[in-house]
């Protein structure tokens, strides 16, 4: 029954279904076969979504839009430009290093990939080829994910249960995230110099950085609170959210003032809809697992797994070759809701600790959003400047091969990972 | 692409008077008022679930105090503000799928096919709303742990989801991908 649900889905996903209906189709067609009531679908579909740790998903997500409506990218734009504007590839390095601080704002790679699009593209046009311009904020929004706050990591903490916290999760992240935001700005400054992009930027000028660092303040303490309170366990991710979208009015109503009180249903509607994709992945996908449990599909995998290998890096290297394939043809958070309680499961039975395997599982999905063809990142940015996505697939290689790069690198050094939350008691 | 498009809203512009099209053009004004009170309907809940979170966050941690239903509102306005939206996902294409085979096809097998999984889509809502249906009449003698509304609540708005997704899906059906785009 499983193979007809996962064909089922397969076969219409390539036919063009939205992921989250083929998913759904899969389910109903398990539901029919396995002959359970119709009321089976809506039930685990609420069972899913009715939860409070997904809650800051939205919120989070109304935060990013809040502090875009609030001209904190201006800003941010700013403050990166007086730093690293001078350098070979300057407007790149100011488009990552925005988008790192963005990333610890908003959590999501689809929102920092609309932020930055739409602010960032004027000005790279003047500069770059626009292409060159789409990989650049292709791979910096790609970071939103990997540096906390992270929607990824929350519903992968959501579906691996308690074996592993968010706050860990969020802790884990950060070398990676700062290790790969510093590898993107020496691929930027080694293209722009061998394509021999012109000088962006003023001189560098102390003064002036200290000038932009005291405006931009106020956005890079937001992430020190929130993701400060939530990895010290003074709240949780969902309270962390709230206080992200707090703050974040406040920025809006009272520093830049440049948020109106008519901006607020336009913003929360924004979030919504695009927290409803997650949502209808996560409630259709749902359906799917309740199928696998009653088959029995994760002790069955387990024990399949467990006949191949005995070795604990086997199984990681095998997994990561899985879910590279899975993160070119799924949408990352189905792929989430679907493999996570089949894998994080297993990979407890091998003694990998829970932290690490779950940042890589969240890793490797993350790079898939920047994989062809299901690369989600993609459709954002050719959608805002209209390159076809083939021209930027191919410029943005370099960037996503620096992405497996680092994988691999976590996966030979596990420290990466995990050295951090060791050292602050996860 | 842009000649099939503007092909497609001239040949869209001659059926305008027939009544398969008026019927449609009438479908989607219809859609499109119910999509305003839906919108405002997101920006409601949404509203309501922001700030009875942070509400509760600032009772806690300023005032050592906090509501008990508070966790379940901010839950139940949470649901809502996720299956309200997910047909407004269906309009503005939201929903993520993959391409890499279909836009490979001459542009009228794409359209056939498109118009095809929407018609699916549509079989799978009509589903949904039936399974919602019954797990309201399930659920409506149970109330909710620390609110007096029954628990029936969580599910009415996968049945509003289901309806209006249905009824999103039916004139993608009728009037193919680019229905918003070429009707006024």
């Amino acid at each position: 029954m499983t193979l007809i649900a996962i064909g089922l889905f397969l076969v219409l996903a390539l036919l063009g279904m939205p992921l989250a209906f083929a998913i759904g189709i899969g389910a109903l067609a398990g539901v029919w076969f396995l002959d359970f009531d119709l009321v089976v679908l809506p039930q685990r579909m609420m069972h899913a979504v009715n939860s409070f740790p997904l809650m800051a998903i939205p919120l989070f997500m109304l935060a990013g839009e809040l502090m875009v409506r609030a001209g904190i990218m201006d800003r941010l734009i700013s403050f990166a430009n007086s730093m690293v504007g001078r350098v070979h590839g300057g407007l790149a390095h100011v488009t990552i290093t925005s988008g790192t601080i963005f990333a610890s704002v908003s959590g999501a790679a689809v929102a920092s990939a609309s932020a930055m699009g739409s602010t960032l593209v004027p000005s790279m046009r003047k500069y770059y080829p626009d292409t060159y311009s789409s990989a650049v904020i292709t791979a910096a929004a790609n970071l939103g994910p990997v540096i906390p706050p992270s929607n990824a990591m929350i519903v992968y903490a959501l579906m691996a249960g308690s074996s592993v916290s968010v706050g860990g999760l969020f802790l884990a992240g950060i070398v990676p995230g700062i290790i790969l935001a510093l590898s993107f700005m020496a691929i930027a400054t080694w293209i722009s110099w061998r394509r021999g992009y012109p000088l962006t930027g003023d001189k560098f000028n102390l003064r002036n950085v200290l000038q932009q660092a005291r405006k931009a303040m106020v956005i890079i303490l937001m992430p020190v609170i929130v993701v400060g309170g939530i990895v010290g366990g003074v709240f949780t991710a969902t309270e962390g959210a709230a206080i992200a979208v707090i703050y974040s009015a406040f920025i809006g109503f009272f520093i830049t003032k440049k948020l109106k009180i008519t901006d607020l249903p336009i913003c929360f509607f924004k979030a919504a809809v695009t927290s409803s994709m997650v949502g209808a992945l996560i409630a259709f996908a749902s359906v799917i697992t309740f199928i696998f449990t009653i088959e029995m599909v994760p002790l069955m995998l387990s024990e399949f797994i467990q006949s191949l290998t005995s070795d604990p890096l086997t199984f990681i290297l095998l997994t990561m070759v899985l879910l590279i394939i899975v993160g070119m043809l799924i949408e990352s958070n189905a792929a989430y809701i679907m493999l996570v309680p089949l894998f994080a499961p297993v990979a407890l039975i091998y003694g990998i600790d829970p932290l690490y395997f779950g940042f890589l599982f969240m890793y490797n999905l993350v790079v898939g959003m920047m994989t062809p063809p299901v690369g989600v990142l993609y459709f954002v940015m050719c959608g805002i400047t209209k390159v076809p996505m083939t021209e930027l697939i191919k410029e943005s290689m370099p960037f996503v091969i620096c992405q497996f790069m680092l994988l691999a690198l976590c996966i030979a050094f596990p420290s990466i990972v995990t050295a951090l939350p060791r050292l602050l008691g996860y | 692409m842009s000649l099939d498009i503007n092909h497609r809203k001239e040949q869209q512009g001659k059926d305008a008077s027939r009544p398969m099209n008026r019927c449609l053009s009438t479908a989607v004004l219809f859609l499109r008022w119910l999509d305003k009170g839906s919108y405002w309907g997101i920006t409601l809940v949404m509203g309501m679930m922001v700030i009875i979170v942070s509400v509760q966050v600032v009772l806690r941690y300023l005032f050592g105090a906090s509501i008990d239903s508070a966790d379940e509102l901010a839950r139940l306005f949470f649901v809502w503000t996720i299956f309200l939206a997910i047909p407004h996902g269906i309009r503005h294409g939201a929903h993520v799928g993959i391409d890499l085979v279909i836009s490979k096809l001459p542009s009228v097998v794409e359209e056939q096919l498109f118009r095809i999984m929407s018609l699916i889509s549509m079989f799978l809502m009509i589903m949904l709303m039936m399974g919602a249906w019954q797990a309201i009449l399930d659920r409506w003698p149970e109330l909710m742990p620390t609110l007096p509304i029954t628990s029936a609540v969580f599910y009415i708005v996968l049945l509003i989801c289901a309806v209006h997704s249905i009824l999103h899906l039916a004139v993608l059906v009728c009037g193919g991908s680019k229905v918003w785009e070429v009707l006024p």
